[in-house]
């Protein structure tokens, strides 16, 4: 383990969220509200620790694989560290562990809460609640790549344990640019759904708070109802739309906005051919169920079940409507979407659908070859060959997920009194989701929890960030053996 | 017309013993003494010992002379050098082999010329291009384009299903064609019939179409083969080299239901990346029992690509043996097509030379003045021929013209329309006529339609 250079690493990026830690800052000093001296003392405490480590000399050795798959475990970490220190400071969140909770739950983008009363928090300490979720949605270390060119030595191995996606795609051939152009789109994205939200009767605070939770697929809101408390079927559509986007693979947004804006780089993913596929196949055959076993308003249904469906399986977690109402076969379907997500190299959290259409493929051909014994056949994927390696990967990769799902059940479970909400609350964490099922649904939130339980889903939400394997790679002896 | 053969391997002989019968001045340049020595003694020509990518080379003072510069050799990149400085040092027009490299880009045509290339010919390509005609068109001989694409001809084999089996052909012209369709020719076995009105169409005839393009579909629907195109074969190709891939990638694009034989492991998972849906099996091509284990006696078609033409006449038994109607064998010396087609039950043998061969000698004839056409195994030629403004026939019925017996005038495009004419219609200038006659007729048919001392009527 380099950990000269990882301490020093670690000083730049809590140097970085110092600098975003200024914004809220700032608008609490403007507005003269009483969370002003937490933010202070919250930007000086991590402008210190980060220029005191960034003062560690330069290391002439470069990263290893482990050193980047440990930096950035530890960089999510230290981000969760100091991004709850003004909840905890300016006791909006007095607990220690209620606000590490809150402010990792930001960073991963998962978006569960444990404030009951959101509408009575100050508007800073909200700007930065979305905004650790904006961070956190591309990947502050991401982030960190793109501005600092020291990181650059370790360049591949890191955005591959941030980007989430069986490989990484490297769009440009300097890491920086990639990372660069990655921000780019991102920030495109913002500030058009912000100008839309502010066009169609939000706040302009509102809809720059929406834009951020939304564009990284988090699902933190400025209201106690969440979307549903804004009332307007303008701005259900819109979050839909941008939901949808957020899921898709951001390297198909680059191509598509930047190489000619051909709607033949969408048209032509299979992934996303796939993801579409599972986004009708819910809406229709929930909404079937619903009309059949409940009834109810035609249009004021297809609008929760689009916005429900969109939102589990982006895993963002925004509400309209309360899905523990719905008939047991919608439930269900929100379940397994939940564990799926979104598409690889989005924001979105989960399994990822390309893992399952591989894994899907890879079973169709192992059947096929019971069929015909001397069959030689590979998995493709745009036409190109899926790597064995890969695939084992994959298959590795779900066997951990489920894995590391059911230890988490098990542990939560000495706390947690009843089976849905144990089930509900680790997969809505896992997968970066926020509402999960039982007395963590859609209507509810996270307080009540214990506090060993809130540590689990804390870990859980950042393996579900950084896809497990950067995680548990920490939990191996060789990592740390000289 | 002055042409040059770089390479004297098995395609350059076939195309020497194919263009010697014609009135052409041919050079031919290989690396190798003994094979020159050789050709010299059996045919008319001259011969250049050395490499045609040499520099000396480019300093001999035949090369401006050139009309056509051809590059055989067995090397894609000896054969693209070649023709580049061929091309600069002054040769008219470059044909190159090419059997690798792909140049299927979409802007082919700048790039090949830019490298000083006229045209390509890909073996590979001619030989996938053949099988994927023979199993989705199976009933089409031969084809070919006149007056500028204004008129096709095709070449049906009649089947005993086709609608038009035992018609006389007047009764069809009066019944089903409406003058959009003319038999001009009939091959029956190995004769060559100019047929008249009262000729029967028997079964295994080839029968020559014209039409015009537009018409294709019709045809087919009149003959009963309409159907054939969109069915769905069950294909098996033995060998997934360079033929077989490309055979197989072209005919998984058209539906059919494609499986593809390898005896070698690693080829077996390089062409399953290539192709979508076939199916890669990887065992050998002449092993019964894994053949029937995969169904061999469903299959509709079984065609045997490998490298070795004992293995491919070997496997194509083993299917006729087990009831595959269509069996095709890869060959590479074309005198065993012959035999495979007379001696064996084997369908058809394929050979690339050949192939390429035959190609080659088209090639020659488009780039002449008059673009003629000869049938395959036959004497008989189509003549396509422009009408001066003061040819000798000008302003007389055809009847009284001037022709040999048998040489026939089939189709006439005036202004781009399409006429049948008979013995009354007379001929005006720049009218396009497409002749029918015996090879032996040739040079005297172009006399008439020409002026009489033209030069160019000599090719």
């Amino acid at each position: 383990m380099q950990y000269a250079s990882i301490l020093k690493m670690l000083g730049l990026i809590t140097g970085v969220l110092a600098i975003f830690l200024l914004i809220p800052t700032v608008y609490a000093f403007v507005l003269g509200t009483s969370d002003f001296n937490g933010f202070l003392y919250s930007f000086i405490i991590a402008a210190v620790t980060g220029a005191l480590l960034a003062m560690i000399p330069k290391s002439k050795h470069s990263l290893k694989y482990r050193d980047s798959y440990a930096l950035v475990s530890f960089g999510w970490l230290s981000a969760g560290l100091f991004g709850c220190l003004p909840y905890f400071m300016s006791n909006a969140i007095p607990s220690f562990t209620d606000a590490y909770f809150e402010s990792i739950s930001g960073f991963t983008t998962t978006g569960a809460s444990i404030v009951s009363n959101i509408e009575g928090l100050h508007p800073a300490t909200l700007l930065w609640r979305s905004l650790t979720q904006w961070l956190g949605g591309m990947g502050i270390i991401v982030f960190a790549l793109a501005i600092i060119p020291y990181l650059n030595i370790g360049g591949m191995g890191i955005f591959q344990a941030e980007v989430p996606g069986p490989t990484a795609e490297k769009l440009t051939p300097r890491i920086q640019d990639t990372a660069k152009v990655l921000w780019m789109v991102y920030l495109i994205f913002t500030v058009a759904l912000i100008l839309l939200l502010w066009a169609g009767g939000m706040t302009f605070f509102d809809a720059v708070c929406h834009s951020f939770t939304t564009m990284s697929t988090g699902g933190f809101s400025t209201k106690n109802n969440s979307v549903s408390g804004f009332n307007s079927p303008y701005i259900e559509w819109v979050l839909v739309i941008f939901m949808v986007i957020a899921g898709i693979n951001f390297a198909l947004h680059y191509r598509f906005l930047f190489k000619g804006l051909k709607f033949k780089t969408y048209t032509q993913d299979s992934e996303l051919g796939f993801y579409f596929l599972i986004i009708i196949f819910c809406v229709t055959s929930v909404s079937v169920t619903i009309f059949i076993q409940q009834g109810g308003e035609f249009f004021k249904t297809i609008r929760d079940v689009c916005f429900s469906v969109a939102s589990i399986l982006t895993t963002t977690g925004f509400g309209t409507a309360d899905y523990e109402l719905w008939p047991i076969y919608g439930q269900f379907i929100l379940m397994f979407i939940m564990l799926m997500g979104g598409c690889a190299g989005s924001t979105a959290g989960g399994i990822k659908s390309v893992r399952l259409m591989l894994v899907l493929k890879y079973m169709y051909t192992e059947v096929l070859k019971l069929l015909h014994p001397n069959l030689i056949r590979t998995v493709k994927m745009r036409h190109a060959v899926v790597d064995r390696y890969v695939l084992a990967n994959i298959l590795g990769f779900i066997f951990i997920y489920t894995g590391v799902m059911v230890v988490s059940i098990l542990l939560v479970s000495f706390e947690v009194k009843d089976m849905v909400t144990a089930i509900g609350s680790v997969i809505a964490s896992l997968s970066n989701i926020g509402p999960g099922f039982g007395t963590v649904g859609p209507t509810e939130n996270y307080a009540h929890l214990g506090n060993f339980t809130k540590w689990i889903l804390s870990l859980d939400m950042v393996m579900g960030r950084l896809e497990i394997l950067t995680i548990l790679i920490l939990f191996l002896p060789g990592t740390w053996r000289k | 017309m002055k042409i040059l053969i770089a390479g004297a391997g098995e395609v350059g002989f076939h195309l020497i013993e194919k263009l010697c019968k014609d009135d052409n001045e041919i050079f031919v340049v290989d690396t190798q003494r003994d094979v020159l020595d050789k050709l010299k003694e059996d045919y008319d020509i001259q011969i250049d010992h050395g490499s045609i990518i040499d520099s000396k080379f480019l300093h001999k003072s035949y090369l401006k002379e050139i009309d056509l510069f051809m590059a055989i050799t067995n090397s894609d990149e000896t054969n693209m050098i070649a023709c580049k400085t061929a091309s600069e040092a002054g040769a008219k027009k470059t044909i190159c082999r090419i059997r690798q490299i792909n140049l299927n880009s979409e802007k082919k045509q700048f790039s090949l010329k830019s490298l000083g290339i006229d045209w390509v010919i890909n073996p590979v390509s001619l030989v996938a291009d053949e099988l994927f005609k023979l199993v989705l068109t199976p009933n089409i001989v031969d084809g070919h384009e006149f007056a500028a694409g204004e008129v096709s001809m095709t070449g049906y084999r009649i089947t005993s299903y086709s609608k038009i089996l035992n018609c006389s052909i007047g009764q069809l012209e009066e019944e089903r064609f409406n003058g959009r369709f003319q038999i001009e020719i009939i091959q029956r076995k190995d004769l060559s019939i100019i047929p008249g009105k009262a000729e029967m169409i028997r079964q295994d005839d080839i029968v020559y179409f014209f039409y015009r393009p537009g018409d294709y579909q019709l045809l087919r629907k009149i003959l009963g083969y309409d159907h054939l195109q969109s069915k769905s074969r069950q294909i098996f190709i033995n060998g997934g080299g360079h033929m077989g891939l490309r055979v197989a990638l072209r005919l998984e694009k058209a539906n059919q239901n494609v499986k593809v034989i390898e005896k070698d492991l690693a080829r077996s998972y390089h062409i399953s990346e290539k192709l979508q849906k076939a199916l890669v099996l990887n065992f050998d091509g002449t092993d019964l029992k894994q053949l029937i284990a995969e169904g061999i006696e469903t299959a509709d078609y079984f065609i045997s690509v490998t490298d070795n033409e004992q293995v491919n006449l070997t496997a194509c038994l083993i299917a006729h043996q087990q009831g595959v109607e269509h069996t095709i064998c890869l060959v590479k010396q074309p005198e065993l097509i012959q035999i495979i087609d007379q001696n064996t039950p084997i369908s058809l043998g394929i050979s690339p030379r050949m192939l390429t061969a035959r190609h080659l000698v088209r090639f020659i004839q488009d780039s002449s003045t008059f673009n003629y056409f000869s049938l395959l195994n036959s004497q008989i030629e189509i003549l396509e021929t422009r009408v001066t403004e003061t040819a000798e026939c000008l302003g007389q019925p055809l009847c009284i013209l001037d022709l040999p017996e048998n040489v026939r005038i089939a189709i006439i495009v005036r202004e781009g329309r399409f006429l049948i004419p008979d013995g009354e219609t007379e001929l005006l200038p720049n009218d396009i006529i497409l002749t029918i006659l015996h090879r032996m007729d040739r040079q005297k048919a172009m006399g008439v339609f020409k002026q009489p001392a033209s030069e160019e009527a000599i090719s």
